[in-house]
């Protein structure tokens, strides 16, 4: 009889439940991760593609239980001679409250200039509009603040269309709940299903074609004969791609680009299964494949690069005018863009980087190779570390004080690009120091020894041997550190940029005296969500979502880099 | 039977191995693989009851290994699959359902880098026993006391021990983690290169305390050295490229060993 | 490069000097900047209300405060006594300085607990070092008794002289005014007053910056609870069980969750957040647990959203601190019959603790200076509630909704949010350096 065996013991059932509980409880948690993503991304994505849910059609008669209520209607704008109405549609709003019957005519005129879009709004003191024009977009709203039920009566004019359920929508009133569906001038759907399925469809092949398994090669693997084909069926299919794409020249070209690459990768993985094959090596082996293609083969890295970041873009370029041609309308949310705030982001990141690239690189290399464990290289360390936890609206205040305005220390620069530019570039910079000086660590300390054992200067040393070791992990550091501060709106607030700019932001306006207002796509999601109405909330889920791209974009060009380096260095 | 590996003859591992005395721990016939790599080739070996068997072999010919399978300690590599039988006494310990806690309760393990936790010493040999049972606090003590005391480190720390386990020295914290493995009163303590990490005076304690844990546990030694092997145990086996190549008696496997690969590695010749 | 070649080895290393010298500047500028506009602020006030004053009112030493004020002289007292080789404390029986681990969770959980729901703060803090010195205590005892290293630090003394200090100063005062004790001790924040002359002051402006700092801790601590058990939970779920191929998933998918902006975060909850926590305060308003009825931007609404995008640090950082745990340590308990549970809770988590509290320190200055997720979730009243579904604002969203007008040189307006950026910029640096320091005790530890 053991010692341990005379003590009371403890229950064995009981700690194998808490095993069992706590497993289950993390690996809850552990998804929690996932699920936000996925809400996040359905939020964000949900108005700006699905067509809103249909809601109930309801009798006017039927008591109304909440107070706010939005109905809709959709009027022909030419009959069945393909002649344009010329009659005005009337419709009657009735409702019964406790000061007695009401009842409002409205007068709607459909005409063929594109128009301010009007709503009508229902409250107790009557009806606020009594004669609208529309344009072009026949479709229109109208919201009622009553607890009491509101009936419609179409007095005259042409019938409104049918709505899908096939009910017309007069005397009956759609709950429409939030309807959002973001239509370009032609009415044509920004992001259609078909179009996103194929997206989606594209990127698994892309994914399944970058990381190679078994079960990809073994499939492959039937192909190594008829390389050439390979090249030929990805010539053929890019080139079709581009002759039926009706003129839409970068999402073409995108597509194309696309096509090409997958042959190239599929080329070289296939050329990759012959040499191990030829070497007597398992297929099963992929790590071997890897390297044997992609460790030698810049071309593959590119081609991947180029393929996941074109394949990225191209749900954007399907609505391209939204990004790149159109500016905000006042007053139609669905006939703007971002043109301008694209522009200004491009602008305000060169600047950045200009400023803050060569100043940090440099900051990084003195702390790492020069400086010596004194006072000042701690205090400039301590100041780095927490300078990159400095909240990024005190960043923007420095900018505000310091380039923006004139009193005081100001250099006078005005809420501009140039004052925007240097602002960020200066918060961008911690960042890229603590990233460049953690790739200059972890360059071997063989290779400076070495590199000292033949002689060189310490100045020889770094530029021609620890600068090309650690330039990937800098690189990449940099791009991290733009693509937060892409995202970054909070110092641009503080700086002073505008939401609503109807031309493209010159970046030196501030030294040539000319208009110097700008804005960036954060600041535009901003100000969007910022509005009351419904339909620029849709908008700023566009312009979140281009947002998102151009950072993952950047993120998956860094991560690439990353990978591909790290092997070349390994190897 | 046999083949030839890399130029060695390599005899096939599976013959019927005798030890003297009671067996504690039977290992038949094991083949285990690290993804699609065979790492151990049908291995056979029984473990004899109180007494200290060693194991040596040139890097990478499975050692350590075989000795992690003895506690299913390579269960925690997501790879590893195997294929035969490991049993004590009545328990097997290789069945898929097989209780890991008792029977990693029952079959001790140490390590090659000393690894105490970042507690109190008195946590550190008390953390096991507190595991499996709920004792007094006089209980507790009494146990930590003979625990120090049989690890023969007891002199050493009985003035501190609520400082850190990790404020130790290095063979100190071996010291320590053996009196943490026999805390909970195991029948089998595996050694994983135990003296690798200490320098030759904490080496020659360990090998001390080896002999005299004998008396109580049956002892299971890898080592890269073959002057431990000779001075601490009972029994040998020498493996290479995954397969038990000799095994037998210390004193015979040294002196006399039957194969020419077994003599070419102890007399350096190769490994 | 050949123009680099020309430059000589001396004057490569001045040229580096020189630019690093620029991150000095830059941290002198912003510190500059946001002092000499504070210190025009506090003197424009000053020059109307004074710089400092108060009543005297020595009948508050029974409040609460004065309550607390006697519990942390008496921690003080065992603090002193605890450090002499010979002490007094003896005379109490061993068993109140180390009782049963049941008994001292069951405490700290109970005083955890207190905190919550304490009307008064201070009070509430100071039970809580009261509790904390009775351990160190009791860990100093234990060490006389049985033995081990005796080391003596006086961080604790100088910590319970300031609360000291602090409690007797809350509990024998009242009516604080002028520049400093408007700014630092009152709760009224309306910058904006009817006044003839836009850059003078008014009496109907009130400067009390602790409205906004209340509502900004609301969030910050608000979205610690939401992130430290899940986050925490991630990344020993990702670093100890977690099949490797999940583990490829969930990391990217952390990182890109780290990536996204926070504007969109501030988006996500004005569209989706918020109206679920009006959903729900209507329903705590309808069974009478809130006094008002919820608006859709409050606090909760913010420290979800902020809680949301802290997740990812905490959870990425934490497991960064597991995974440096080196392996033999999970091995050799689970060598001795430990489960994996048992072995994560006992062993692994104590032996990256500095990391991940690292983690939830710098996590909690990222809450602290978020933006654009609160200005957008929080709203733009600058009153503080109690009542979490009411609007409120922080101090970063009210730097952000003031400066959105037009915002003259020298004016009042300007000035306030300098002030409240300076203050800001002080807590994150606190908060930065503290979490540095932890994190860099880790980094020695392995």
């Amino acid at each position: 009889m053991k010692d341990i065996d005379k003590l009371q013991k403890r229950n064995r059932k009981l700690r194998d439940l808490t095993e069992r509980a706590g497993s289950t409880g993390l690996a809850i948690t552990g998804l929690i991760g996932l699920l936000f993503l996925g809400v996040l991304v359905w939020q964000i994505a949900e108005p700006t593609f699905i067509k809103g849910e249909q809601g109930e059609i309801t009798p006017a008669s039927e008591s109304i239980p909440e107070s706010d209520y939005r109905f809709k209607w959709d009027f022909p704008t030419v009959d069945e001679n393909g002649e344009p109405f010329t009659d005005p549609v009337v419709l009657r709003f009735g409702w019964d409250d406790e000061n007695g019957s009401h009842s409002h005519d409205v007068e709607i005129n459909v005409i063929e200039t594109r128009q301010v879009k009007t709503d009508i709004y229902i409250d107790s003191t009557g009806v606020d509009q009594t004669e609208i024009d529309v344009g072009r977009k026949t479709n229109f709203n109208a919201y009622s603040s009553l607890t009491v039920p509101v009936s419609v009566e179409q007095i005259s004019g042409p019938v409104p269309n049918a709505d899908e359920t096939g009910y017309p929508a007069v005397n009956t009133f759609v709950i429409t709940g939030d309807v959002h569906v973001l239509w370009d001038d032609e009415n044509k759907q920004v992001f259609q299903p078909m179009e996103l399925l194929g997206w989606i469809t594209l990127l698994i092949l892309v994914v399944v074609l970058t990381w190679p398994n078994v079960a990809v090669l073994n499939i492959i693997q039937k192909l190594k004969g008829r390389r050439t084909l390979i090249k030929l069926a990805s010539y053929v299919l890019a080139g079709t791609t581009f002759a039926i794409s009706d003129g839409m020249f970068v999402a073409a070209a995108l597509g194309s680009i696309c096509w090409l690459v997958s042959g190239v990768i599929l080329y070289k993985i296939a050329e990759g299964i012959e040499r191990l094959e030829s070497l007597g090596r398992e297929l099963s082996e992929t790590s071997r494949l890897k390297h044997s293609i992609s460790a030698r083969d810049g071309v593959l890295m590119w081609s991947r690069m180029l393929l996941f970041t074109s394949t990225l873009f191209i749900p954007l370029l399907i609505d391209i005018p939204f990004l790149t041609e159109r500016y905000q309308d006042i007053f139609i949310p669905y006939a703007s863009g971002i043109r301008a705030a694209f522009y200004g982001t491009i602008w305000v990141m060169l600047i950045a980087m200009l400023v803050s690239i060569p100043v940090s690189v440099g900051a990084a290399i003195y702390l790492e190779e020069y400086a010596k464990p004194n006072r000042t290289t701690k205090l400039i360390q301590a100041l780095v570390t927490n300078l990159a936890g400095v909240p990024s609206i005190v960043f923007g205040m420095f900018g505000l004080a310091i380039f923006v305005k004139q009193d005081g220390f100001g250099w006078g620069l005005g809420p501009s690009v140039l004052a925007a530019g240097l602002t960020m570039g200066v918060m961008a910079m911690p960042i890229i120091v603590l990233a460049g000086q953690e790739a200059l660590r972890s360059v071997p300390r063989t290779l400076r020894e070495s590199a000292y054992g033949i002689g060189c200067t310490r100045w020889q040393v770094t530029k021609d041997h620890v600068l090309p070791s650690a330039m990937p992990g800098i690189m990449t550091g940099t791009i991290l550190a733009m693509s937060r501060i892409m995202g970054e709106a909070a110092p641009l607030v503080v700086v002073g940029a505008t939401a609503m700019i109807l031309f493209d932001p010159e970046p030196l306006a501030a030294l040539n005296g000319g208009n110097v207002n700008f804005t960036v796509i954060p600041i535009q999601i901003y100000f969007w969500t910022a509005e009351p109405d419904h339909a620029w909330h849709s908008m700023a889920a566009a312009a979140s979502i281009a947002l998102i791209c151009l950072l993952v974009a950047m993120n998956s060009i860094a991560i690439v880099l990353r990978q591909h380096f790290r092997k070349r260095l390994k190897s | 039977m046999s083949e030839t590996i890399g130029g060695e003859v390599v005899p096939d591992s599976t013959r019927q191995l005798d030890v003297d005395g009671e067996v504690d721990l039977m290992i038949e016939d094991l083949d285990l693989w690290y993804g699609d790599k065979q790492a151990l080739y049908g291995v056979s070996l029984p473990i004899a009851k109180n007494s200290v068997t060693s194991l040596i072999g040139p890097s990478g010919c499975g050692k350590s290994t075989l000795l992690r399978m003895m506690n299913r300690m390579n269960d925690l590599i997501p790879i590893c699959h195997y294929d035969g039988k490991i049993t004590m006494g009545e328990t097997e310990i290789t069945a898929k359902d097989a209780d890991l806690v008792e029977i990693r309760k029952r079959i001790g393990m140490v390590f090659q880098r000393p690894n105490p936790f970042p507690k109190s010493i008195y946590d550190n040999v008390g953390y096991g026993v507190k595991l499996h049972t709920k004792p007094t606090r006089e209980e507790l003590d009494a146990i930590i006391e003979k625990s120090l005391r049989r690890a023969a480190i007891w002199d050493e720390v009985s003035d501190r021990m609520h400082d850190l386990g990790t404020s130790l020295s290095g063979g100190q914290q071996q010291r320590l983690c053996i009196a943490r493995t026999i805390a909970v009163e195991p029948d089998i303590i595996l050694m994983d290169e135990p003296c690798s990490a200490l320098d030759p005076i904490a080496t020659a304690a360990i090998e001390e305390l080896i002999l005299e844990l004998k008396k109580d546990f049956t002892v299971v030694i890898v080592t890269h050295s073959m002057s431990q092997a000779a001075r601490v145990s009972d029994y040998t086996g020498f493996m290479y490229i995954g397969r038990l190549v000799e095994f037998g008696e210390t004193d015979k496997i040294f002196s006399d060993p039957e194969l020419e690969l077994t003599k070419r590695y102890i007399t350096g010749r190769f490994g | 490069m050949s123009f680099l070649n020309r430059i000589s080895k001396d004057k490569a290393g001045t040229i580096l000097f020189l630019t690093s010298l620029s991150v000095i500047l830059i941290t002198l500028g912003i510190i500059q900047t946001l002092l000499f506009e504070t210190i025009t602020f506090f003197s424009d006030i000053a020059e109307h209300r004074g710089w400092f004053s108060l009543e005297w009112d020595f009948g508050g030493i029974f409040s609460a405060s004065g309550f607390a004020c006697l519990l942390l002289v008496v921690a003080l007292i065992l603090d002193y006594e605890s450090k002499k080789e010979k002490n007094r404390l003896s005379i109490i029986p061993q068993e109140v300085w180390n009782p049963h681990h049941g008994i001292v969770k069951a405490v700290f959980i109970l005083v955890v607990l207190q905190l919550l729901f304490n009307d008064s703060f201070l009070l509430g803090l100071s039970i809580l070092f009261l509790t904390m010195i009775w351990r160190a205590t009791g860990k100093l005892q234990m060490k006389r008794i049985f033995g081990g290293n005796i080391e003596i630090s006086n961080t604790w003394r100088n910590v319970l002289f300031l609360f000291i200090f602090i409690t007797l100063f809350d509990a024998i005062t009242m009516n604080y005014s002028g520049a400093f004790g408007e700014f630092f001790l009152q709760n009224q924040w309306t910058p904006t007053g009817a006044c003839e002359d836009r850059r003078s002051l008014c009496d109907t402006m009130s400067f009390g910056v602790n409205s906004l700092l209340l509502t900004t801790l609301q969030v910050a601590f608000g979205a610690l609870i939401i992130a430290v058990p899940l986050g925490v939970g991630c990344a020993i779920y990702l670093s100890e069980y977690a099949h490797p191929r999940l583990v490829a998933i969930v990391k990217p998918t952390l990182e890109i969750l780290a990536g996204i902006p926070s504007v969109v975060y501030g988006f996500f909850a004005f569209i989706y957040i918020g109206p679920l926590v009006v959903q729900f305060g209507e329903y705590a308003f309808a069974n009478g647990w809130i006094d008002e009825s919820p608006n859709v931007l409050n606090p909760i609404n913010g420290a979800i959203v902020v809680g949301v995008m802290i997740l990812p640090l905490i959870a990425s950082m934490s497991e960064d601190a597991l995974r440096a745990v080196p392996n033999e340590l999970r091995e050799g308990s689970l060598a001795l019959g430990a489960t994996k549970i048992e072995t994560t809770m006992k062993v692994m988590i104590q032996a990256s603790l500095s990391g991940i509290v690292a983690s939830i320190i710098l996590a909690l200055s990222r809450a602290v200076g978020e933006t654009m997720a609160v200005t957008l979730a929080v709203g733009t009243v600058a009153v503080y509630t109690s009542n979490m579904f009411l609007p409120a604002q922080t101090m970063t969203a009210y730097i952000a909704q003031r400066v959105g007008g037009d915002l003259p040189f020298g004016e009042i307006g300007y000035l306030t949010i300098f002030a409240v950026g300076l203050y800001l910029f002080v807590i994150t640096l606190c908060l930065n350096l503290l979490g540095n320091k932890v994190l860099s005790t880790y980094r020695e530890a392995y």
